[in-house]
């Protein structure tokens, strides 16, 4: 019986000593959050269009802005795209990040309501297989939607894939943007 | 001491008889029909109507009795003979001994008014290497929340996760039990009986027992001071897993009052298959152990237990997504993506659980009518979950949470008039959850304290067929929470209740076959962190989880009534009818504008509040068609409605029956006992949904296919088991409305398993 009281004793030291303990929570950065997009669309003469995505607060509080632009029909346009994180300070160069895995992420573009644009990738991962931050691009006078997805680790050996055919890519979806476009 | 031994007549050569009676400790009443085994012989007698028995032909030495008596679970004594002996062998059942295995001498008695049901003994040993949510799936009314294969949590007449108690060894489990993609970090391998009680609990068991308890039970402490053991291996095929536990247990010295046992247990298995498919990454590796010490006094009983727990579980590698389009490509395959061959390996999304328990209890008798238990529990849980990450950050946790219980128990019971029992105690729990920095990612459940303290009382009174029930449960909590909001200010909000729970209930026996059982309880339960505080993004079901700080305390009222038909071994019939009412009942509502990220729209689900109804049926009956034949049913029917919103509340197990056949051989070549069993499971099509969380159609009703064998041997008094069994034996291609993962892959096919206990 003593010793089981002087176990309930001690027992109650931890208890009340834990009771005490009062530390406040670190704050967790959302360390791969992308906060912007930023594709320069570059024609072979004239100035360029720039098609952005803004979130700067992240996932909820504001809605992000979405702007969209005016191509010129006919010309081919060299395609950039550029990532960063801008929650954090100094901005966080996600472009880097993709870069250096680029095996395990690839770019998939694709048009709707109308949009008559071709979008081929320029680079290469060290697999030989696309990555999409470089491209072309090339359209016919229309209007309608951009959609640009950003796959994280897709089969890129899959069927179509290497191609720019998201159907067989499986993966996560990182990037899903949709911006308006008009070609004149 | 339990056992009292007095030598009648010298003698010294074999032919030694031993004489003895069984009897209740309590009231001396003789126990009729005990099993006494003498494992040196492999043969055993049974006592008569007057609890006695004779033992002839016993050689002097140590001998080993084990005592069971109507379906108890064995006791062992061990006895140094030297000549002819009388032998009192005491059961004592209305006391729990050293664990909660209670011997009971009236099968009959009518000691609750609740609706319970329990797993022990062969059909228990028969589900090694399940998990214990598969292993409650027996029992007619409980189903199971599946997140692919090896994470399942129960969910006992519709209610789950933070609704439901699980009581391990006599302490509540403290885990991260808020989600459905968390399973209880217990280990069943451990455990000699699994018990469910179907109503209303919140008296006894406190604020998450609104769906009912789950009781786990260690074995009791051994009678037997000698050092005795059981190994077990097992192989399930499915998945090659492979099982090995070991148990070890004994006294320290022929004369100490002290025992302990020692138990390990793992569990490591590769890829599920389904009939088409691998399932990739959905391997476990799960170990555990435990020590138990304990001494049985004049007047009292001590127990001290550590126990730990360590698993790892893959999580399919398909089903890891980034939003609706990718759910829906997902959907609309076959075969899951990231589909490759066999594989051991565990990689990530993964979840990574880690639980230390460790107790003290002490229980005094003071007279034959009073006794007072007192309980100290600590808990720790680890838990890290691992997702697929870029930029080197999948070694990194992208939830890693620390969670930490101290539980201070105590209960008075006192017989205080013939009629009447008492049973009144208080509990104080403290609780911290932590999330260990450096996830780099938003916390979902934030850091928090919490402080509950109880008390309560239950009053018994039973006369004759008649058994009265009245419980009160009073409960302060004080929750604070930190956490940082959109503009990284830290908040401390804190909520304080009071709440209270009732319970009444009757039992009463018309004749000697039927029993009629009614309990009405009122539960509460207040809303937990993720429901206040949580927000974030659910890879699993593609959608954003929001909080809600204005959630009040959910109150319910459940009423079961109980009918069972016992006729012997002939018939033995149960049905439970059960209504629920909750008011505030708190679920997650859909907002009508999907929220717009970088990642694409995705729908939002807002924890709201409103009444609920649960109601439905639990049947289950055997029947003996022939001496060793016997035929088995249950079946068991939930519906769940949201009373404002007149929708169905989702999730809920569909219609499910199940029915079997068992034949008993007597003995069978050089197998004591040996039996066959074959059993067919129908789950019908869930069509009572709630579409605004539905991705895809309900999976249509299927039928599935068991058979198996168990088979008993002795050899120089030791007992080898070997059990045997095939699951889904057409290898059957379904999908479960329970799995959250039912939208990516088929469940498993075909699965022979094996296991052989040895004991010693």
């Amino acid at each position: 019986m003593k010793t089981i009281s002087k176990l309930f004793f001690l027992a109650m030291i931890v208890a009340s000593f834990a009771a005490c303990k009062e530390d406040d929570p670190v704050h967790e950065h959302g360390e791969e959050l992308i906060t912007d997009v930023v594709i320069t669309m570059t024609p072979s003469f004239g100035l360029p269009t720039t098609l952005t995505f803004s979130d700067p607060d992240g996932d909820g509080g504001n809605v992000p802005v979405i702007e969209g632009g005016t191509l010129y029909s006919q010309v081919n346009y060299t395609v950039d795209i550029e990532l960063s994180n801008t929650s954090e300070d100094p901005a966080e160069d996600i472009t880097h990040e993709i870069e250096h895995e680029a095996e395990e992420h690839q770019f998939f573009f694709s048009t709707s309501d109308g949009l008559n644009l071709e979008i081929d990738y320029a680079d290469q991962d060290a697999n030989g297989n696309p990555v999409g931050l470089s491209c072309t691009a090339i359209g016919l006078t229309s209007t309608g939607d951009l959609t640009v997805v950003l796959r994280h680790e897709p089969d890129k050996g899959a069927d179509g894939v290497a191609g720019g055919d998201i159907t067989n890519a499986g993966g996560e979806t990182d990037i899903e943007i949709v911006f308006p476009i008009t070609i004149e | 001491m339990l056992v009292s031994i007095s030598p009648v007549l010298g003698q010294t050569v074999c032919g030694i008889k031993v004489i003895g009676k069984v009897v209740d400790e309590h009231d001396d009443v003789p126990l009729d029909y005990a099993n006494i085994y003498v494992e040196e012989l492999g043969t055993g007698v049974a006592s008569d109507e007057l609890g006695n028995f004779i033992i002839n032909d016993l050689c002097p030495g140590e001998i080993h009795l084990a005592v069971s008596h109507l379906g108890c679970e064995t006791r062992k004594y061990a006895i140094d003979l030297k000549g002819d002996t009388s032998i009192v062998l005491v059961l004592e059942h209305h006391e729990q001994l050293l664990s909660t295995i209670t011997v009971n001498a009236h099968k009959n008695e009518l000691d609750e008014t609740n609706a319970q049901a329990s797993i022990s003994g062969n059909m228990l040993e028969q589900q090694r290497g399940n998990d214990l949510a598969e292993i409650t799936r027996s029992i007619a009314g409980v189903n199971i929340i599946k997140t692919g294969v090896g994470v399942s949590t129960p969910v006992i007449h519709g209610l789950s996760g933070n609704r439901l108690t699980i009581v391990n060894n006599q302490n509540v489990q403290e885990g991260q039990l808020w989600s459905n993609e968390h399973a209880p970090e217990i280990d069943p391998s451990a455990a000699q009986k699994i018990s469910v009680v179907k109503g209303a609990a919140a008296v006894k068991y406190g604020n998450r027992s609104m769906g009912g308890v789950l009781l786990i039970d260690s074995p009791e402490l051994p009678m037997d001071h000698h050092t005795h053991g059981k190994v077990s291996i097992g192989f399930k095929s499915n998945n090659k897993a492979t099982l090995l536990g070991g148990t070890l247990e004994g006294g320290f010295g022929h004369h100490s009052n002290w025992r302990w046992r020692l138990q390990a247990n793992s569990k490591l298995a590769g890829d599920a298959q389904s009939p088409n498919y691998n399932l990739s990454n959905t391997g476990i590796r799960q170990y555990s152990g435990a020590f138990t010490t304990g001494r049985i006094g004049e007047k009292s009983v001590s127990k001290a237990i550590v126990s730990y727990y360590n698993a790892e579980f893959g999580i399919l590698r398909g089903a890891h997504i980034g939003n609706l389009t990718d759910l829906q490509t997902a959907i609309e395959r076959n075969e899951p993506f990231f589909t490759e061959g066999f594989s051991y390996q565990i990689n990530n999304p993964k979840q990574a659980v880690q639980h230390f328990n460790a107790q003290a209890q002490h229980k005094q008798y003071f007279n034959e009518k009073s006794s007072l238990q007192a309980v100290y529990n600590f808990q720790l849980n680890v838990r890290k979950e691992f997702d697929i990450r870029r930029g080197n950050r999948s070694d990194i946790p992208s939830t890693s949470l620390n969670l930490q219980t101290h539980t201070l128990k105590v209960n008075y019971q006192l017989k205080h008039n013939k009629l009447f029992n008492l049973e009144t105690g208080a509990v104080y729990k403290i609780q911290f959850n932590r999330n260990t920095p450096g996830t780099g990612v938003s916390p979902l459940i934030p850091y928090y304290n919490l402080m509950e303290t109880s008390l309560y009382a239950i009053e018994k009174w039973e006369k004759g067929k008649v058994l009265l029930e009245a419980g009160i449960r009073y409960e302060y909590r004080d929750l604070l929470v930190k956490k940082f909001d959109d503009s990284d200010v830290l908040l401390e909000p804190s909520h304080r209740n009071h709440s209270f729970a009732s319970n009444i209930g009757g039992a009463i026996k018309f004749t000697d076959d039927f029993t009629y059982r009614l309990n009405v309880g009122t539960a509460f339960r207040p809303p937990h962190v993720n429901e206040l505080y949580s927000e974030g993004l659910h890879h699993v079901s593609a959608s954003i989880e929001e909080g809600n700080a204005d959630l009040k305390i959910e109150k319910g009222l459940k009423a079961i009534q109980t009918l069972t038909y016992s006729k012997g071994e002939r018939f033995n019939y149960e049905i439970s009818v059960y209504s629920q009412w909750i008011t505030d009942y708190i679920y997650q509502q859909i907002l009508p504008e999907p929220r717009l990220t970088i990642r694409g729209a995705f729908p939002v689900y807002v924890y709201q509040q409103a009444d609920a109804h649960i109601w439905g049926i639990d049947f289950s009956g055997r029947t003996q068609l022939y001496e060793r034949l016997h035929w088995e049913i249950k079946a068991a029917t939930v519906r769940a409605k949201n009373l404002e919103t007149g929708n169905w509340l989702p999730l809920m197990p569909a219609d499910n029956i199940s029915t079997g056949l068992n034949y008993a051989f007597n003995k069978l070549w050089k197998f004591k006992d040996f039996s066959l069993f074959a059993n067919a499971d129908y789950v019908f099509e869930q069509k009572r949904l709630d579409e605004d969380f539905e991705y895809a159609a309900a999976p249509s009703n299927y039928w599935l296919l068991h058979a198996g064998l168990s088979a008993k041997f002795i050899k120089n008094g030791k007992e080898t088991a070997i059990y045997a069994q095939v699951n889904n034996i057409t290898n059957k291609a379904y999908r479960s409305y329970t799995n959250r993962l039912r939208y990516f892959s088929d469940e498993q096919g075909i699965d022979f398993n094996i296991s052989v206990n040895y004991k010693f």
